[in-house]
């Protein structure tokens, strides 16, 4: 709008000359030839080009005045190459005119030092600053860029900065100049006192509590320097007024704040305070509401005649505390398809010290959704997120769904948390459009590493996807670099060495068939192990152990109790086949034999947790599960007491039960506590066959999950070294309870990190005679986990063990565990 | 390359210019564009800008980078609006957006983009000898658009047995289409699936909403036939329509 202003001015200046030199000219919108076009001033730019700039055509009609010619003065403005563009009439020749353009060239920025500080910081605001080569230097680039470098000094706390930019042409060019800039920080200015006055019903002390950000110099103060800045200064001050309004006092105001300097340059605040009285609610009024009583409502509200006047607390509960669970009259409606619904809360009388508020509520109709749209889906199809979203065309509007389908985008894993849907309200039809933005980030990983372990060289190579698309697995166009976006998890284990080797692959579709959310999972590996001498060094292939193992599983999502419900059961076979291999079982060891694993488990869970699998915020994951083998020994009568191990173990059984739940708390969005329990219990069906030697517990460590050859469950518990809080045959009875506070540094698609502190006990037990939930392994620590789309999850944990290991018996003088460090690699716990 | 690297690194200007336009020529773009983004700060406002715009654009849509290459043409088109490039600019820029559009099961945001494009391109350039092919590619984008909706609005009608809502959501999702594309090529698939749905959701339902819903998903057979009475689902939809038929006669007996 300035620019406008400037040219028109021009405009009327050529009009002037133009009086001078050809009176008749000034007629209304007379139009002329223009004949040519001279430009003077130019330094760097050549008349061509300033004549390209203005859009002006030799030959072409050209009114006078006119749009077109302000138009070009504009854009010669607009190319922010010039501080000055002046028109003049040059010469008129009946119907032809030559205009003369006047410019005046803006000089370009050559180079910039900054001095006053540390080369690394000048290094650092160079980068910052617009003051880059090429530009071209106006009086506002320089009062722009000479501010911002004192800001930057200010909001630290240097509130005496200088900032003096001096500008010098420069020798090797026509018309560019260097840019000096000397600051002096000076030094950084602490506040000594925050003084309060006409405060009585809060002390000065609370008051100073609720500036969060603006704090007295206090000697041992290290999570916040005493420093003033004054934008986080209004704030809180503004804080204050809030803090007042919460406790009733409706019209506290400041009256006045200043700063004092002093002479050992520190600063006071002095705040002057006018606190007014207390006020109280009195009648509380639903005016509108149709579909809900009063009394629903005001169960909302939970606020009574004659509480404290809580302005703040009114509002939240009236129009939503900003987060979205919060509990509030306005998302009562939203929740219920009343998009369109308008709530307010109005005082409507202030009698002495009591407030009547009337709640207004305008109803509306229900919105009913008309499209739902996904974007930002550049990897994964669309079916595989529709599928998953809890609002659809048709749906009435509800705030709750669209959360629901949030979380359960989250859940793939495939995209960003921090989904922000667009609602888009259709006021005349009564319908409204969603969209969710989406945003993709990576979720394969790939393992290949080749190392020295137990004498030999060992490589792995690990591939897992977890976006796959089976089906387009022989399309070449699809491999860019691999087929993805049909959800489907596929991973591919190879390890092997001059002793063993071990080939694993797995899949699952989470959608069978596309049309139920029924999963299908299946593996299967293979491991074979040689006799090894480690003395000589001779491998014996004919001596050796074969297992061969597979699985089927499907899972169920159900819809009661709630969706949230999942049954899933399984089925897998594992077969040991041993050649002159020591293989231990139990205490013992085998030689020869073939043994038979042959299990069907059935799980039923419920996790609602979210919004990600990596840092869920809310929610909790509960699941409770049965495993167990057909119970060979009641039906074959066999004496079992009297026979070979190969002959008691060539079909294995056994059953187990196992409880897990965890809930997450959070107290901020990005302070989360997780609080956990779990159990497990490996029973027999037989005594005589008594409890197996597979599928045994083993407690301590990290958790994680090695190739085991024995179906053993691996159960974390930090502070201890790993499976060392189990029997050497391992337990048949744990439980392990945690609590850990979680707190997130970042949570973008490349990277989630957060840092985590817990205690946490368990243990384990042989037996049921030796059971006893209280005598627990405890520990405590600290620890970061950090996420990252192509490596999977990475963490290390510092723990102290308290207790001492089982080996010692209890006994009073053994030792302590003490500090284990655990690292922790592809798995949460 | 040592020679590249040095005019890149610390050559005049007019050295890497030159260097550039010949990389360019001789077929070299990815490195050409680096030279070119480091005159082009210099050039700027000058009047070789709109050769060095073109041909910026050009390599990036050489190199495959068709996002980049569709921008690069539209800018060139919207800033050099008298140059003689400018309808080769303004189609290469929709016809970038285009190649850089995805299958149509993912984001079509490209896809719209292309399509504004040539829209514009056909308004702007009505004598263009180009105009088949901006015509045609129009076709090919709007059909994949309409293809997305069709499998989205059928999504629902697949996954509707395992969720009874679905059935509505696919009906209304057929009407979006339907309202959105006139004269779509799924027309005639968008009103059968449309009566399936209707049809499978008014047999399900419980006995007081059924007679309603059986009438509308006969008005549903009706639209399909009405629109195409030789439709290729003229034995499947008889049979649909059967069904209802039979139904809401034993309903209105009792």
């Amino acid at each position: 709008r300035a620019q406008d202003a400037t040219a028109v001015k021009k405009t009327t200046n050529l009009a002037l000359k133009d009086t001078i030199l050809t009176p008749l000219a000034y007629e209304r919108g007379k139009e002329y030839t223009l004949g040519g076009i001279s430009v003077t001033g130019l330094k760097i730019f050549s008349e061509e080009t300033v004549m390209l700039y203005t859009g002006l055509r030799k030959g072409q009609l050209l009114r006078l005045p006119g749009d077109k010619l302000t138009s070009a003065i504009k854009k010669l403005y607009e190319s922010k190459q010039f501080s000055d563009v002046d028109v003049y009439l040059a010469k008129i020749d009946n119907n032809v005119i030559y205009l003369q353009f006047d410019v005046v060239e803006l000089p370009k920025l050559n180079e910039v030092t900054i001095s006053g500080v540390k080369k690394s910081k000048a290094k650092e605001l160079k980068k910052e600053t617009e003051l880059k080569k090429g530009v071209m230097i106006t009086d506002n680039l320089l009062v722009t860029s000479n501010n911002y470098f004192k800001k930057k000094y200010t909001d630290k706390g240097f509130l005496k900065a200088k900032v003096n930019i001096d500008s010098k042409k420069d020798t090797s060019d026509l018309n560019a100049v260097n840019l000096s800039v000397y600051i002096d920080k000076g030094n950084r200015i602490k506040i000594k006192d925050i003084i309060f006055k006409g405060n009585k019903a809060l002390s000065s002390k609370k008051l100073r509590k609720a500036m969060s950000n603006t704090k007295e110099r206090f000697f041992g103060r290290f999570w916040k320097a005493s420093k003033y800045i004054e934008d986080s200064y209004r704030a809180d001050l503004e804080a204050i007024i809030e803090k007042y309004s919460r406790m009733g006092y409706r019209d506290a105001r400041i009256i006045s704040d200043k700063m004092i300097w002093n002479e050992d340059n520190t600063i006071n605040l002095e705040i002057v305070i006018e606190e007014g009285r207390q006020y109280y609610f009195s009648d509380i009024i639903y005016v509108g509401n149709k579909t809900y009583p009063s009394e629903a409502l005001n169960r909302i509200l939970k606020i009574g005649k004659g509480d404290i006047y809580n302005g703040a607390v009114l509002k939240e509960r009236v129009s939503g505390d900003g987060t979205p669970t919060s509990d509030d009259i306005q998302s009562l409606y939203h929740n219920t398809g009343y998009l369109f619904s308008r709530v307010n809360a109005v005082e409507t009388k202030v009698e002495n010290d009591s407030i009547t508020v009337e709640i207004r509520i305008h109803e509306d109709e229900q919105a009913t959704i008309k499209n739902v749209t996904v974007y930002g889906n550049d990897k994964t199809n669309d079916h595989v997120i529709y599928r998953e979203l809890r609002i659809k065309p048709g749906d009435l509007f509800s705030r709750s769904a669209i959360l629901r389908s949030i979380r359960e985008i989250g859940q793939l894993g495939f995209f960003d948390a921090q989904i922000a849907p667009d609602i888009k309200p259709d006021w005349q039809n009564k319908t409204a459009d969603i969209d969710f933005p989406l945003l993709e980030k990576g979720g394969s990983q790939i393992e290949l590493q080749g190392g020295y372990g137990g004498g030999a060289f060992i490589g792995t190579l690990g591939l897992s996807f977890n976006n796959f698309s089976i089906k387009n697995i022989f399309k070449k166009d699809a491999y860019k670099p691999l087929p993805t976006g049909d959800g489907q998890a596929l991973s591919l284990r190879l390890q092997a060495s001059r002793t063993y080797s071990t080939y694993s692959f797995s899949f699952t579709e989470p959608w069978l068939g596309g049309k139920k959310p029924q999963s299908l999972s299946f593996s299967i590996y293979n491991s074979n192990q040689y006799q090894y001498d480690y003395t000589t060094g001779v491998i014996d292939r004919d001596q050796n152990l074969k297992i061969i193992g597979a699985s089927v599983g499907l899972g169920k999502r159900l819809q009661w109790p709630d969706d949230y419900f999942m049954l899933s059961q399984q089925l897998s076979y594992q077969s040991f086949n041993l050649n002159n291999y020591g293989f231990r079982v139990g205490s013992e060891f085998l030689d020869n034999g073939s043994l038979n694993n042959l299990s069907y488990g059935i799980t039923l869970s419920r996790n609602s947790s979210g919004p990600t699998p990596i840092f869920p915020t809310s929610g909790s994951d509960f699941s409770v599960g049965l495993k167990l083998t057909f119970p060979y020994s009641l039906f074959n009568n066999k004496d079992y007491s009297s026979l070979e191990l190969a002959e008691k173990y060539k079909w294995m059984e056994y059953y187990k039960i196992s409880a897990k739940g965890k809930w997450y708390t959070p107290f901020t969005e990005k302070l989360v506590l997780m609080t956990s329990a779990e159990g497990g219990y490996l029973g027999s069906y037989n005594s005589e066959v008594g409890a197996t030697p597979f599928e045994r517990y083993f407690v301590g460590g990290d958790g994680l999950a090695a190739y085991q050859l024995d179906g053993r469950e691996t159960i974390g518990l930090r502070g201890y070294e790993n499976n060392r809080l189990s029997s050497t045959e391992g337990g048949t009875i744990y439980n392990k309870f945690q609590l850990e506070l979680r707190y997130s540094i970042t949570d973008k698609p490349t990277a989630s990190i957060y840092t985590l502190g817990f205690i946490e006990a368990g243990n384990s037990y042989d037996n049921f005679s030796e059971y006893n939930p209280f005598q627990l392994k405890r520990s405590a620590g600290l620890g970061i986990r950090i996420f990252m789309p192509a490596f999977g999850l990475l963490g290390i944990d510092f723990a102290h063990g308290f207790d001492s290991l089982p080996l010692y018996n209890n006994s009073p003088t053994a030792p302590k565990s003490g500090w284990q460090t655990h690292f922790i690699i592809g798995r949460q716990f | 390359c040592s020679h590249y690297q040095k005019v890149l690194n610390k050559g005049t200007v007019e050295e890497q210019y030159k260097m550039a336009e010949e990389l360019y020529n001789a077929k070299k773009y990815s490195k050409a564009l680096d030279l070119f983004v480091k005159v082009t700060p210099t050039y700027r406002s000058k009047p070789q800008m709109e050769r060095i715009e073109f041909m910026i654009a050009q390599s990036n849509f050489n190199i495959k980078d068709y996002d980049l290459a569709g921008y690069y043409f539209e800018r060139f088109a919207e800033g050099y609006p008298k140059s003689s490039k400018r309808e080769e600019a303004a189609f290469l820029s929709a016809y970038s957006y285009m190649l850089a559009a995805p299958r149509y099961n993912l984001d079509q945001t490209e896809t719209r983009r292309a399509l504004n494009s040539f829209q514009s391109f056909i308004d702007a350039f009505p004598n263009s000898n180009r105009l088949d092919e901006a015509n045609k590619y129009y076709k090919e984008l709007r059909y994949k658009l309409e293809k997305k909706a069709f499998e989205i609005a059928k999504g629902y009608y697949t996954t509707a047995p395992s969720d009874p809502g679905n059935y509505k959501a696919a009906i209304i999702a057929f009407d979006n289409l339907l309202t959105e594309y006139l004269g779509s090529e799924f027309k005639e698939d968008a009103l059968f699936y449309r009566l399936k749905a209707a049809h499978d959701l008014a047999l399900k339902s419980v006995q007081r909403k059924k007679l309603d819903r059986i009438k509308e998903a006969i008005l549903a057979y009706d639209k399909l036939k009405r629109n195409f009475p030789e439709t290729k689902y003229l034995e499947e939809s008889a049979k649909l329509l059967a069904d209802l038929q039979k139904e809401q006669q034993t309903l209105e007996k009792s």
